[in-house]
């Protein structure tokens, strides 16, 4: 008995300590920030948390900030549907057909390897510079988790889910589409998260190569412009759009897991 | 006649909820409608009716079957018939093929040599009119119950017809649980949904994969009584593929035991208008030469 009332004491302790971690963490980090721009002598120093809020704070009184956050979203959106619309009828049919599978495994595992950077100059070359050549850029880094993930969900489908489909008069192409695809949907799903994690990281480097736009632009511009201060103020709103894109994500697969 | 209109008037002619009530557990009609050609003709169809539809024909034959994996010889020569409107119970220790044949006639398996007749045409592959209710429920998690009930129209590419499928969720007594998710069911509503989804596509056949073994005593029971009262009012063939020596002798017309011979089949058994398994003699007579086929020694 009274081990009992001890054990849930402790628990509920826990459970309240649990809770408040995340924050702690947090506010353990901006600590080392504020120590690292604090102790340091130099231009570090313009990197302080306290300027850096400051400049947060101005940039989101400025109508024409919330332009370029849009114009990201934009490229970001862009990207992504390419990527879907790409990857997604390409992992159907390498998961679904061995034989695509083999044909394809070798070369998606060797252009997965290569930095979407590194499309660059090839991409400049076709699109010119402008939203093109970076959306270009972000969909070979986007596309792979999606294909990948998508014919690994497929390929690894129950046999059972589709030997009962078959059974019960399905043909191949009305199996894909209302058994193998939805019981493929938390793959899909991962690899969707995934792409749209490497989506907005490369949306960065690929707005400071190719436009005059954008959040990537706007931490270079600010470097030029020697805002400093400002660019750790437009991380923070990098970080804080990635992590609730990837939220959204995260909610949708604790949805459809199966 | 259509399973369709059989379907409809069924489901029009008795409140199935009260039907329910009656068969439940172990009231005394638990077997009442167990001599299904006979007793059960007369409230079903009228003579005019049936006899244009069941013809002499056997709804299956198995004819010179032989099925190998490699080394194993699992079946050699099998010869078997499934009469229309026939209730055939497959029984056999495990590992005897009883779900290997049961696959082979879905055509969910090829045999590796001989022929496979459903209503006179060759068993290709697998075909909707031999519906099969497999072991597990196998429900399809991101569809609702209802959902599930009307996956087989769609995947013939038809648009379900919604009122037949409340019908069906009626007749397994799931109609209160339509927009559910499968994951909320219970074992045995799981495998009533399952069997609903089989009937949708209004098979001529049903082929059952010992679709109760995973279900507790009670449930069970209530399911096999339920099992009988279907096929019967849809006047359906069943192959039912069990273990389990009381489930055969309560609800097959006959019980093809299944063993190490050459064949494959150890005898069968016509358990036709037995009584209830546990309480007749009869039964116990059947179960006697049943167990004796299986090779099991009954003074044990």
């Amino acid at each position: 008995m009274d081990m009992s009332v001890r054990k849930t004491f402790t628990s509920e302790r826990r459970v309240d300590l649990d809770r408040f971690l995340p924050a702690i963490g947090l506010l353990v980090g901006i600590a080392l920030w504020t120590l690292v721009t604090t102790v340091t002598e130099g231009v570090i120093q313009q990197f302080h948390p306290v300027a850096s809020a400051d400049a947060l704070a101005r940039l989101l009184s400025e109508p024409s900030f919330y332009e370029h956050i849009w114009i990201s979203l934009y490229r970001f959106a862009l990207a992504l549907g390419l990527s879907i619309a790409i990857g997604l009828p390409i992992g159907v049919l390498v998961g679904f057909f061995t034989s695509a599978e083999r044909a394809t495994t070798l070369l998606f595992q060797f252009m997965r390897m290569i930095s979407p950077l590194a499309w660059f100059p090839i991409a400049i070359i076709i699109f010119g510079v402008g939203t093109g050549a970076a959306v270009f850029v972000m969909v070979m880094a986007g596309l792979w988790p999606i294909i990948l993930n998508t014919a690994h969900g497929i390929s690894t489908i129950e046999d059972d889910w589709t030997t009962v489909a078959e059974s019960l008069g399905g043909d191949t192409p009305r199996v894909i589409r209302y058994v193998v695809v939805p019981g493929a949907l938390p793959d899909m799903l991962t690899g969707l998260r995934l792409s749209v994690g490497i989506l907005w990281i490369i949306l960065v480097p690929a707005e400071m190569l190719g436009v005059n736009s954008g959040l990537g632009y706007y931490v270079l511009d600010a470097r030029d412009r020697f805002a400093y201060a400002e660019i750790p103020a437009v991380m923070i709103i990098i970080g804080i759009i990635g992590y609730s894109l990837d939220l959204v994500l995260r909610l949708l697969l604790k949805r459809w897991s199966w | 006649m259509s399973l369709r209109t059989r379907l409809k008037r069924v489901t029009g002619v008795q409140n199935p909820t009260k039907r329910q009530t009656d068969r439940d557990g172990m009231s005394p009609s638990h077997d009442a409608d167990r001599g299904r050609k006979t007793a059960s003709d007369s409230s079903r169809d009228s003579p005019t009716e049936t006899s244009p539809e069941r013809s002499e024909q056997p709804a299956v034959v198995v004819d010179t079957v032989s099925k190998r994996y490699e080394e194993t010889v699992v079946f050699e020569d099998l010869e078997l018939r499934v009469g229309d409107g026939e209730f055939l119970c497959l029984l056999g220790p495990s590992g005897c093929g009883k779900t290997t044949l049961l696959h082979m006639l879905a055509g969910i398996e090829s045999p590796t040599g001989g022929e496979i007749r459903a209503y006179g045409k060759p068993v290709t592959g697998p075909d909707y009119r031999r519906g099969v209710v497999f072991q597990k429920p196998l429900l399809y998690p991101w569809l609702s119950v209802r959902a599930n009930v009307a996956l087989g129209p769609r995947l013939r590419g038809e648009q379900p017809d919604y009122e037949r499928i409340e019908q069906l969720l009626d007749l397994v007594s799931l109609e209160d649980v339509g927009d559910a998710p499968p994951g909320s069911l219970s074992g045995g509503m799981a495998q009533r949904a399952s069997l609903a989804r089989t009937l949708a596509n209004e098979p001529e056949l049903l082929l059952f994969d010992e679709p109760f073994s995973a279900l507790d005593e009670l449930t069970k029971r209530t399911l096999q009584d339920e099992i009988r009262r279907i096929v019967d009012q849809l006047d359906l063939t069943a192959v039912f593929v069990t273990h389990d020596v009381e489930e055969a002798i309560y609800l097959g017309d006959r019980v093809v035991v299944l063993g190490t011979e050459e064949t494959g089949i150890a005898g069968i058994e016509s358990v036709e208008g037995a009584g209830r398994p546990h309480e007749q003699p009869d039964s116990l007579d059947h179960r006697r030469r049943i167990v004796n086929l299986l090779g099991v020694d009954n003074g044990a």
